[in-house]
């Protein structure tokens, strides 16, 4: 390869696993952050879990007579905290909901990625010559066309069902697991143990899921993490277009969508959930990079 | 010589798998013939059509007129209104390079002086400050951060228009839009070049020499940082053309972001393959560029590729 001296390191850093221009560590200079990111998360998380109990209406209930009612710090009435929307649909239990859809697809989607991924790589490593070189073409594919051009592609291609759009999300990221998955097992395969759970008859399956995981796993962890907000972010992009999540189900990103069109007369149905968005890219962007300080060795 | 030679040959073979990868969807998708023509079309209708198009030949023959035909700038008819697919994109390029051009001066104006006063403040408040506001302007989502302007200076200071493309007012928002997250980046990038060039050893020799502070840093300092500010361009490209589809769809700008979620959501097939290619293009285009640039601004990384050959 054309390893210069500046370029190459610059490069690894930038488009690998450690990718700098995703560390939001800088952020942690300000005192309690990481506090304030955790409790965010942690009320996400809460209230994603207990959607049922804790929203007040049935988020696709539509009351005509109650269209676009403002909210309660807006001279509205307790009846729906966040008002209502263009079909008098309580807004809080659209975004309790939403909470629910978004962050469960986005978890299906890292988790789907890091399997796929990790998969792939330990294959590469494995098997080497034409099959790597294969997968490395593919990585160097998947790198040159912006995921999400990909993804709305695939939705042409594959239509907007909803398992297809789990599989759409669940595809983004994976060159970036197969690419570390791939590295650290060339690596740990030099070491003498992986060699000696060989000699002692151990299978590659074995070897793989049983010792090469578990060592690699921190990495991998912090790096599933890494790619969560960005998950959302196309989630709530795609969804926003209207070919993510389709009604009668809600995502932050649908709301959004839905919430542009009522900005004249209401605007809060768009800007909660996209606050709702942003504060929890950011959060789990801190708490990613906190991570990475204390389980990836391999990042300074 | 081999250095440009390997880029070269990688970067079309990525193009041609690329290539290769959308006419196998394609035409997996189902057969054109029917798609164009109305369900009680006559069988000699879609024969003609299939032989028009050349569905009944050998698949790499169709392969290869597939390709001839792309080089020579036929990209199909619109499978939604028959139009040549690459008129209704030739009417769209001037409208996204120009929005994207202009988030990326934007973005240059804001995030290349702010790295830079960073740098120079380095572990000060200013420097933090700085590196906040990055971080803040990265993680910002494109369509939170669109509907933030749209409410603030289009409804409530009713400074600047929220949709269409027909003067420059309406270029601001969705620039500023498509521009911020990118700003967060070029800031961010710059600081740590700068950082790096400012404890080079050359810049205590042109201090030395006498030459005032301010011009050893931008004539010997910043040409040096834009080295590695130059490695993220293609990332910053790739970033553009993605966050051009939902920024177009906000402002209802008509280019050729927007005309993909027209397309995606109406399954025209032949105009998505197109854009897909035409962002490929584009894509392996500018990382040759920088791949090229780079050897011409860094000697090392020729001499580099040298050394790693004759070992």
């Amino acid at each position: 390869m054309t390893a210069g001296p500046v370029g190459s390191d610059v490069r690894q850093r930038g488009f690998g696993l450690g990718a700098a221009w995703r560390s939001v560590r800088w952020l942690g200079a300000v005192p309690g952050i990481e506090a304030i990111a955790w409790a965010w998360i942690a009320i996400v998380v809460l209230v994603a879990i207990g959607a049922d109990w804790l929203a007040p209406l049935d988020y696709q209930q539509v009351d005509l007579r109650a269209r676009l009612s403002p909210p309660v710090f807006l001279g509205g009435d307790w009846r729906h905290p966040l008002g209502t929307d263009e079909l008098g649909r309580d807004v809080l239990s659209r975004l309790i909901f939403s909470m629910r859809i978004s962050l469960l697809v986005a978890l299906i989607g890292v988790c789907v990625a890091t399997v796929l991924g990790t998969t792939l790589g330990f294959i590469a490593a494995h098997f080497g010559g034409l099959v790597d070189d294969a997968l490395m073409v593919l990585v160097d594919v998947q790198a040159t066309i912006p995921f999400f051009v990909m993804a709305l592609a695939l939705i042409a291609f594959l239509g907007t069902d909803l398992y297809i759009f789990l599989l759409v999300v669940g595809i983004f990221g994976w060159e970036r697991f197969a690419r570390l998955a791939r590295a650290m097992a060339l690596s740990a395969k030099e070491r003498g143990w992986a060699g000696a759970v060989r000699g002692l008859g151990g299978g590659p399956v074995r070897l793989y899921v049983r010792h090469i995981l578990p060592n690699i796993a921190g990495v991998v962890v912090v790096n599933a993490t890494l790619n969560f907000p960005e998950t959302i972010l196309l989630e709530s992009s795609l969804s926003f277009l209207g070919l993510g999540v389709q009604p009668p189900l809600t995502s932050l990103g649908n709301m959004l969508g839905h919430g542009r069109d009522q900005l004249v007369n209401a605007w809060w149905i768009a800007t909660v959930p996209g606050l709702a968005i942003f504060l929890t890219t950011l959060s789990v962007s801190i708490v990613g990079d906190r991570l990475r300080d204390r389980l990836d060795p391999y990042h300074q | 010589m081999t250095f440009l030679a390997t880029k070269v040959f990688r970067a079309f073979f990525s193009l041609f798998v690329c290539l290769a990868i959308v006419f196998v969807a394609l035409r997996a998708s189902g057969d054109v013939a029917t798609i164009l023509l109305p369900e009680e079309a006559s069988l000699q209708a879609i024969e003609a059509m299939r032989q028009r198009w050349g569905l009944d030949r050998p698949i790499w023959e169709q392969f290869v007129l597939y390709v001839g035909n792309l080089f020579q700038g036929d990209f199909g008819v619109s499978m939604r209104n028959g139009w040549p697919v690459a008129d209704l994109i030739a009417a769209r390029i001037p409208k996204t390079l120009a929005l994207g051009s202009s988030a990326l001066v934007f973005a240059l104006a804001i995030g290349v002086p702010l790295g830079i006063v960073a740098a120079l403040h380095h572990g000060g408040p200013t420097d933090r400050m700085v590196i906040a506001g990055a971080v803040v302007g990265y993680s910002l989502p494109n369509i939170f951060l669109g509907i933030v302007l749209i409410l603030v200076f289009a409804m409530q200071l009713r400074y600047l228009p929220s949709s269409g493309s027909d003067s420059f007012a309406h270029l601001i928002l969705p620039a500023v839009t498509l521009g911020t997250s990118i700003a967060g980046v070029i800031a961010r990038f710059t600081r740590a070049a700068m950082l790096d060039t400012l404890h080079q050893p050359y810049m205590r020799a042109t201090l030395a020499r006498g030459l005032p502070w301010r011009r050893a840093v931008l004539r010997e300092a910043l040409p040096n940082a834009a080295i590695p500010i130059l490695t993220v361009l293609g990332f910053i490209v790739g970033g553009l053309i993605g966050g051009a589809v939902v920024t177009e769809t906000l402002f209802a700008w008509p280019g050729l972001g927007q005309l993909l979620v027209i397309a995606v959501g109406a399954r025209d097939l032949a105009v998505v393959q197109a854009i897909i290619l035409l962002t490929a293009l584009s894509m392996v285009t500018t990382n040759l560029t920088v791949d090229l640039l780079y050897g011409v601004l860094d000697p090392r990384v020729r001499q580099g590729a040298a050394a790693g050959r004759s070992k």
